[in-house]
């Protein structure tokens, strides 16, 4: 008896040792989809969701925002400073790095990515984030391990640019197959999948054995997003992230799987009136649309709450401005989103010369006030979106018709012919700094949305928002820039060129087994850790 | 009389050829004006990118504005083409002819497998149908159960059966042949039904002759040509399901890559494989004609 208890006591002790010492396992591969081809691997040519994966997957970058703590960390750059009154950043690269084939990595490659990023015909998102007007920046290699960035003009937390930008290699013959970051290609099946291996020489390690724990990560190009959630209901997906809040709910539902809503993203619906003066739309309804007490009545109209419960099933919140409270430190805490109050929407109406005749809201030049939303086929949440605003306006005695119509037709429509009166879109934003938004917000911009490729800024508070932006955009003090965006913040709530309608939750989900976790509200929300993820036991 | 009888010979097999080309080059002229005039073409979804600058947002424009007139852009298309340039697909970069050559291989296999199952479907079913169709009760039931079978897969939308296949387990070709055999088997079935109410099948059933014998010889044969042209069509058809079938199971062939291209506006990519789905049908027409008129001589 005592020799049995001696045994089994034995054998806990053993089992509990082991558990206690295991620490996080090596090995296995990671699936996971995208939801179509990346039209270029060529880090300085990513231009869609896919492609960011990937590089964020393979690519080394000098610099990455924390996607939780939302700070600047340390990557490839051990240091940087700003130099010359912010026109310029010096890098101070680490050391004895090499790329995935063995290839130094130097100041010499982070020149040479530079150079390749501002080639005047690459029309790259990444490479024209790098233009301040029309003047490109310069890398100058001090030595072999500092490098110098020189900005034809000051340029505001340009540090946090290169969280996109992957080192590429001078002098590998595999050119931009060499990689720095944690993968490397290993196989890509065009349309089906593309297979990453570890990077033999990923200079990141743990307990004196080079990083990532997983030995592979497999991009599965799944389009359809319900046979996506069924293949991981399968088991024969690892992760999803992006969900909509009908597939969260049953994924949720499901207590074999690892679920979690992240809280309000960055990522948003809102909606906006054309005001474009030369529009095909008949005088009256510009007027209308160029009412400040006309956009405020709709938005103080609709019921944002309800949109949350009901369209997202709660996983959203109300929408408040161009950032969500997800972004700690640019985002207005003085806001809040426009309340329901039908009351306030009348009295608005009222002062703007709209007056109600039997059911129907008439202008002061006594036409109907009709208009449709357009918004794009195909997104099931926005449809429903469009269909409870319009329940929401009848309220008002407006008549709203709703027009869905597929992405490249819409986007003709509200950048090319302008034929629509009211659109119903979603926003998303890949970074936290407002200097990305220049192009939204600008008056001359391509993306101003409302009224885009101003000559002059059409209103006094456009002009106040273009004053302000490039300000933000030059200055160094980044109390001064969070001042100025806060006013461009209460300038577009207090005129409401754009109802922010809800900011939508950052909804994952992840194979049980799959540890390291840390979902974020940015992108990528659950891969920003990649190399510290692991399975438990062997895969 | 022999020469006059190889150029009346020559003269219709240059109007079928020339009918062949004419049709190619009308389906692709059709294509690329439906394209062209089609709602969003020359929108481009990057053009919404904030971090583009105006001048990458103009470039993206400038693509599409150079395929805006249709007639100057076939012509040289045509043009390319002849020198072996299908052009550059405008969505993803990338030239059409290495788009095509990652794809085709997966469309030929998925269709190929498709088709040959369907048909083996179809076939056996029509066989063990004749077999059994003489023995009253089994032959009722086996009639009854495969009407209603092949009738719930016409009503089917293709997209519904491709998703539920998929949803079962099952595979792109499968998808395929569940689409395919229910059109096959009808078709199939009556001709055949026809063959074997014939006289001398019947001479052959009071013969004594084996059921197996009589299916094969005295019925399938004799409908050879029509099952021919049953051919020719299937391959029509097998051209029309692959696209949803392989969009909707994202199996990666040319049916998937034309579907993407639809919707993007690719002008250059739908041309092209409208072109080559155009000739793959007319081909296999032209065969299955051939056959059947060698067939009845």
């Amino acid at each position: 008896m005592r020799c049995s208890s001696l045994v089994l006591t034995l054998l806990s002790l053993a089992v509990f040792s082991v558990a206690g010492v295991s620490g996080p396992r090596w090995g296995g591969e990671l699936r996971i989809s995208i939801h179509s081809e990346p039209r270029s691997l060529n880090p300085s040519l990513v231009d869609d969701d896919p492609g960011e994966t990937y590089r964020y997957l393979t690519g080394g970058v000098l610099v990455r925002v924390n996607r939780v703590t939302q700070e600047l960390e340390p990557e490839l750059a051990a240091s940087w400073t700003a130099e010359e009154a912010g026109r310029a950043i010096v890098f101070h690269l680490r050391q004895g790095v090499c790329f995935s084939d063995g290839t130094p990595f130097s100041a010499e490659d982070v020149a040479y990515t530079m150079q390749v990023l501002t080639q005047p015909g690459l029309h790259s998102p990444t490479g024209d984030t790098f233009r301040v007007g029309s003047r490109p920046v310069r890398a100058s290699v001090i030595d072999k391990h500092t490098v110098k960035i020189l900005f034809p003009e000051p340029a505001a937390d340009a540090a946090r640019l290169f969280d996109q930008v992957a080192i590429l290699s001078k002098q590998s013959p595999l050119k931009e197959n060499a990689v720095l970051g944690p993968f490397r290609l290993a196989e890509h099946k065009p349309g089906a999948y593309i297979r990453l291996e570890r990077n033999p020489n990923y200079w990141k390690t743990e307990g004196g054995r080079r990083l990532p724990y997983l030995d592979a990560v497999r991009l599965e190009i799944q389009q359809n997003r319900e046979i996506e959630l069924l293949r991981f209901e399968r088991g024969e997906l690892d992760l999803l992230s992006g969900i909509d809040p009908q597939q969260f709910d049953r994924v949720a539902a499901n207590s074999k799987l690892w679920s979690r809503d992240v809280g309000p993203s960055l990522e948003g619906e809102l909606m906006w009136f054309n005001m474009r003066p030369s529009a095909p739309l008949p005088d009256f309804e510009k007027r209308w649309f160029s009412s400040r007490n006309f956009r405020l009545a709709i938005s103080h109209a609709i019921r944002r709450d309800d949109l949350s419960r009901i369209v997202y099933r709660g996983h959203a919140q109300a929408g408040i401005g161009p950032f969500s409270p997800a972004n700690r430190f640019w985002f207005d805490t003085k806001l809040a989103a426009h309340q329901f109050d039908l009351h306030l929407a009348q009295e608005l109406l009222a002062g703007a010369g709209f007056r109600k005749e039997g059911a129907m809201l008439k202008d002061s030049g006594g036409h109907a006030v009709e208009f449709s939303i357009l918004t794009n086929s195909g997104n099931r949440s926005r449809e429903r979106a469009a269909a409870m605003i319009q329940e929401d306006l009848a309220a008002l005695g407006m008549r709203i018709n709703v027009v869905t119509q597929d992405f490249p037709a819409l986007i003709q429509r509200i950048t090319q012919n302008f034929q629509y009166e009211a659109c119903l879109l979603g926003l998303i934003n890949v970074d936290l700094d407002p200097d990305s938004q220049m192009n939204i917000w600008l008056s001359s911009a391509a993306d101003h949305p409302w009224n885009p490729n101003q000559p002059a800024p059409a209103t006094a508070w456009e002009a106040e928002i273009d004053r302000l932006m490039q300000a933000q955009a030059t200055s160094l003090d980044r109390g001064k820039r969070k001042a100025d965006f806060d006013r461009v913040q209460e300038i577009v709530w207090d005129q409401a060129p754009m109802l922010y309608l809800v900011n939508t939750d950052a909804l994952v989900a992840a194979s049980p087994r799959l540890r390291n976790l840390s979902p974020s509200v940015l992108r990528p929300q659950l891969l920003w850790n990649i190399d510290q993820l692991y399975f438990e036991g062997s895969k | 009389m022999h020469n006059e009888r190889r150029r009346s010979l020559l003269v219709a097999l240059l109007q079928h050829a020339g009918w062949l080309i004419f049709t190619l080059l009308g389906g692709g002229l059709i294509s690329s004006a439906l394209v062209r005039h089609a709602p969003g073409f020359g929108a481009d979804e990057r053009m919404l990118n904030p971090l583009l600058s105006r001048n990458s947002i103009q470039v993206l424009a400038g693509r599409q504005a150079q395929q805006s007139n249709v007639a100057t852009y076939y012509v040289g298309y045509l043009r390319r083409l002849f020198h072996g340039d299908l052009g550059v697909s405008v969505s993803v970069g990338r030239p059409v002819k290495d788009l095509l050559a990652e794809r085709i291989g997966v469309s030929l296999r998925t269709a190929s497998a498709g088709l040959a199952l369907a048909w083996a479907m179809a076939l056996a079913m029509v066989v063990v149908l004749e077999i059994v169709r003489r023995r009253s009760v089994l032959g009722l039931w086996c009639d009854r159960a495969f009407t209603t079978v092949t009738g719930a897969l016409l009503c089917l939308p293709i997209a519904v059966l491709a998703i539920g296949c998929f949803y079962f387990g099952g595979t792109p070709p499968l998808a395929l042949a569940a689409i395919l055999f229910a059109r096959v088997f009808r078709y199939m079935s009556s001709v055949v039904r026809q063959a074997a109410g014939a006289s001398h099948v019947l001479t052959a059933h009071a013969m004594g002759e084996s059921a197996l014998r009589i299916a094969g010889w005295h019925v399938i044969r004799p409908v050879l040509p029509e099952l021919a042209a049953l051919a020719g069509v299937s391959i029509s058809l097998m051209a029309g399901a692959l696209i949803p079938v392989e969009a909707l199971c994202d199996s990666p062939g040319v049916g998937q890559l034309v579907w993407e291209a639809a919707l993007a506006r690719d002008l250059p990519v739908v041309v092209n494989i409208t072109l080559l789905i155009t000739a793959l049908t007319v081909v296999a027409n032209f065969f299955a004609d051939a056959f059947r008129t060698m067939e009845e001589a």
